[in-house]
């Protein structure tokens, strides 16, 4: 049976993306977050993810108001980046996992999650950041499947439900009768606000990390709208984290947790937790 | 109204001003905005109240035509992400 092995959260504001690409990650003010992957990558090197499933929000790149489904599941055998009005970007391709997402589609539909199901989909900054940052400097190993969670546009899923879709990936997972090896990955926050709105709520952010590991229940009675009270309208992205979580069930060991604010104008965070073996789901 | 958050009037106001500006993903459409950003305006089917907000980038009267920051992100990087 597959396995869920890890979950990571973390930021991926552009900059965290620019700055690999420029080869800069220790000349940064936020070097430190960074370093943190340090242990991330010794973790994969013993790990060995065969599939990473990215959950993030698409900043207007696949989807437009015309059409923005509350969640979206690729079942692409193969995935591009493109251009998201910052300039066309050096070509990419990542390789997509379809038996493992097609399994995935039919279960969270039959678990009464109804999935928009995504033959094409191009691949946005967040996902792919959130890839660069496993795999600095290399062509990305493990397949991906990539998740969308609407928090663009109101009304949005609430934080509950994106924790029960988190908790419905992992009993997905947990069905699929091949030996596969998951990482979970949610990719967003912490607290921000696009344009001249800033707001970063340190305390905020550094309560949800530590909710998120011992009681994510709880992270998921806040509304939406208290959310962006608290932590900004992109803050919202945080519902990202929290569905890594709920696939991530039952008792977890942090291997490794930052926080650094400012990077840009988000509160930055990254979050590496493995399920305790033999822990009751 | 405040971001991130549900207003009926701002979903209603803003389809045509965020779809104007997802079009600037595309770098033949950021070359034809920036030659005529009233025009390009006009043909996305902008009101005049939308295209004086869009020409002057009035970031706060965007938000209260109900642009989205996501799509407005792509209007304030026009001209540094470059045309075809």
């Amino acid at each position: 049976m597959a396995q869920i092995i890890g979950g990571l959260g973390t930021s991926h504001v552009p900059i965290i993306g620019r700055t690999m690409a420029a080869g800069k990650q220790g000349e940064v003010g936020f070097a430190p977050f960074f370093a943190a992957f340090d242990t991330v990558h010794t973790w994969l090197e013993q790990a060995q993810p065969d599939v990473a499933i990215v959950l993030y929000n698409d900043h207007g790149l696949n989807f437009t108001l015309a059409n923005m489904p509350t969640f979206a599941v690729g079942v692409a055998a193969e995935y591009h980046n493109a251009d998201e009005g910052w300039g066309p970007p050096r070509p990419r391709s990542f390789r997509g996992a379809p038996e493992l997402a097609w399994h995935l589609v039919q279960s969270l539909v039959a678990d009464e999650f109804d999935v928009s199901v995504c033959r094409e989909m191009l691949f946005d900054h967040a996902g792919i950041t959130a890839l660069d940052l496993l795999y600095p400097g290399r062509d990305i190993p493990v397949a991906t499947i990539p998740i969308v969670l609407n928090a663009v546009q109101p009304p949005l899923p609430t934080p509950l439900r994106c924790y029960k879709l988190g908790q419905a990936i992992g009993r997905a997972i947990a069905n699929f009768p091949e030996g596969t090896k998951v990482l979970v990955v949610g990719s967003g926050g912490l607290s921000h606000e696009l344009g001249e709105f800033g707001k970063i709520n340190e305390p905020f952010d550094r309560m949800t990390m530590e909710k998120l590991v011992d009681a994510p229940s709880d992270m998921a009675q806040y509304t939406n709208d208290e959310i962006v009270d608290l932590a900004g309208a992109q803050g919202l992205e945080l519902m990202t984290w929290l569905a890594m979580r709920g696939a991530v069930a039952g008792d977890v060991e942090v291997l490794t947790s930052l926080y650094h604010a400012p990077i840009s104008h988000t509160g930055g965070a990254m979050m590496l937790l493995q399920p305790c073996a033999g822990s009751v789901v | 109204m405040q971001h991130g958050k549900f207003s009926l009037a701002q979903a209603m106001r803003g389809y045509r001003l965020n779809m104007m500006c997802h079009a600037l993903n595309n770098a033949d459409h950021r070359t034809a905005f920036l030659a005529d950003e009233a025009g390009f305006c006009a043909a996305h089917g902008l009101d005049r109240a939308e295209t004086e907000a869009v020409l002057a980038r009035d970031k706060l009267r965007l938000h209260e035509l109900g642009g989205n920051m996501y799509y407005l992100a792509k209007l304030d990087r026009v001209k540094r992400a470059g045309a075809s």
